[in-house]
């Protein structure tokens, strides 16, 4: 048997030796592919890295859509920045992370600078706590200041930063921290959006409801592949029993080609089919579920 | 020291070094494509990365809004062109493939309404038979 263990090393050493002393780069990286990521080859040669790779809508994008209805500005729907002390846990602190992501864009879009300026301390000090303060720019936070006005700038940069703080975690193999952020700021970019809107739901925002069935599975898969914790994950699996009852017919539309600018126009048809009782139930349970993950 | 710790060590080094290897590729890439999310998009936050070797395809799932323009930047290498990426619907109908124009880094999608997409990335083994590829990802206003 211990026999058996010492060839065992050897060949492993050997074969690492292998790999860096012989063949081209191209067979380097291969390799070390198999050793940093879960990368298995179906039959029809599909690589599935993490199993798959999905990508959750930016909250940045409800937040224009809440603009775009001309929603009055609603700053009490923002997390506050001084309570931070409650998010003990790693995944709390994640979360905590992408609502902040969120509320930073919805200060920035109604040129709220001083929330704003708080929201990205409050970033920072997570960021801090979650050992990711490397990934962010050191000077990101003059560069908001300078910023403060230019709503364009301040989108791109909370866009930046966020982008970096994933390359950061997925480098450092920390999908559980990667996804948890990104649920936070699509819960959070969800409740923004009903508490800006009021009681009455608008058309569109009803109809942008509806289109997260997807991303909600999506959202799922990721956390169960990545350590979700389970009570988190089973508040987005009771939403997602909510979402049974919409249908969203596909339609396909040829697209049009604009090769001179690079543009393709993809004009295809998707129609939701929603009934109130059912996003009544999907619009409670978004609010509950943000008010546990802030509990 | 022991035959076995000597190796233990070897082969402990040797994959520390190899991951380093590949997280520098990646960042130098992402650096490389991050210049094709130009400053009127802005990104979507997250960082989409494969490493693919030979024919192998690399599967991104993701949502496209109604109303909305998408950049779409795929980057492999530290030059142009090396990855194909397509475009494809719920359905499997092809919206867009950049194999069509030398592999263009980037292309925009105006989407008119909310859709499912999947992207396919793939090297172009006329170019390169491993790498990591990278996708971003910005939209506009």
């Amino acid at each position: 048997m211990m026999l058996c263990n010492r060839y065992n090393w050897a060949a492993a050493a050997l074969i690492l030796l292998a790999m860096t002393g012989c063949g081209g780069p191209g067979t380097d990286q291969a390799t070390t592919t198999a050793d940093t990521l879960t990368v298995t080859q179906d039959a029809d040669a599909l690589v599935k890295v993490g199993n798959k790779l999905f990508s959750i809508p930016s909250p940045v994008q409800s937040v224009l859509l809440i603009r775009d209805l001309k929603a009055p500005y609603t700053p009490e729907l923002a997390l506050p920045t001084d309570s931070m002390a409650r998010f003990t846990t790693k995944e709390k602190q994640a979360m905590a992370l992408g609502i902040y992501g969120a509320d930073l864009a919805y200060a920035a879009v109604h040129k709220d600078a001083q929330r704003a300026l708080k929201t990205m301390k409050a970033v920072e000090q997570l960021s801090g706590q979650l050992n990711l303060a490397n990934a962010l720019s050191k000077g990101l936070l003059e560069g908001f200041k300078k910023n403060i006005n230019n709503e364009d700038s301040l989108l791109r940069m909370t866009g930046t930063a966020f982008r970096n703080l994933d390359m950061y975690l997925k480098e450092d193999e920390r999908n559980d921290v990667s996804v948890a952020v990104l649920t936070g700021g699509w819960v959070e970019g969800l409740y923004l959006a009903l508490g800006a809107t009021g009681n009455t739901l608008d058309d569109r925002l009803a109809k942008r409801i509806a289109e997260q069935q997807h991303t909600l599975n999506n959202l799922i898969e990721l956390q169960q592949q990545n350590g979700g914790s389970p009570e988190v994950i089973a508040l987005f699996q009771d939403l997602a029993s909510s979402y049974k009852d919409i249908s969203l017919e596909y339609t396909f539309v040829q697209p049009t080609l604009d090769a001179e600018h690079k543009i393709t126009y993809i004009n295809s048809e998707t129609k939701a089919q929603v009934s109130p009782q059912a996003l009544e139930g999907i619009v409670r349970k978004i609010r509950s579920i943000r008010s546990a993950i802030i509990a | 020291m022991t035959m076995r710790s000597i190796l233990l060590s070897i082969a402990i080094g040797t994959g520390l070094l190899l991951a380093g290897d590949m997280k520098a590729q990646c960042d130098t890439i992402a650096s490389i494509c991050e210049k094709n999310i130009t400053a009127e998009y802005i990104p979507d936050g997250q960082f989409y990365r494969a490493l693919l070797r030979e024919d192998e395809v690399a599967e991104f799932n993701l949502t496209l809004f109604g109303g909305a323009t998408y950049r779409v930047a795929a980057c492999s290498g530290t030059t142009d062109g090396n990855l194909i990426f397509s475009v494809y619907d719920k359905e499997r109908n092809l919206l867009f493939s950049n194999k069509e124009f030398n592999n263009d880094p980037y292309w925009d999608l105006v989407v008119a309404n909310t859709l499912d997409v999947v992207i396919n990335a793939e090297l172009d083994p006329t170019k390169a038979n491993s790498g990591c590829a990278v996708l971003l990802i910005g939209f506009k206003k």
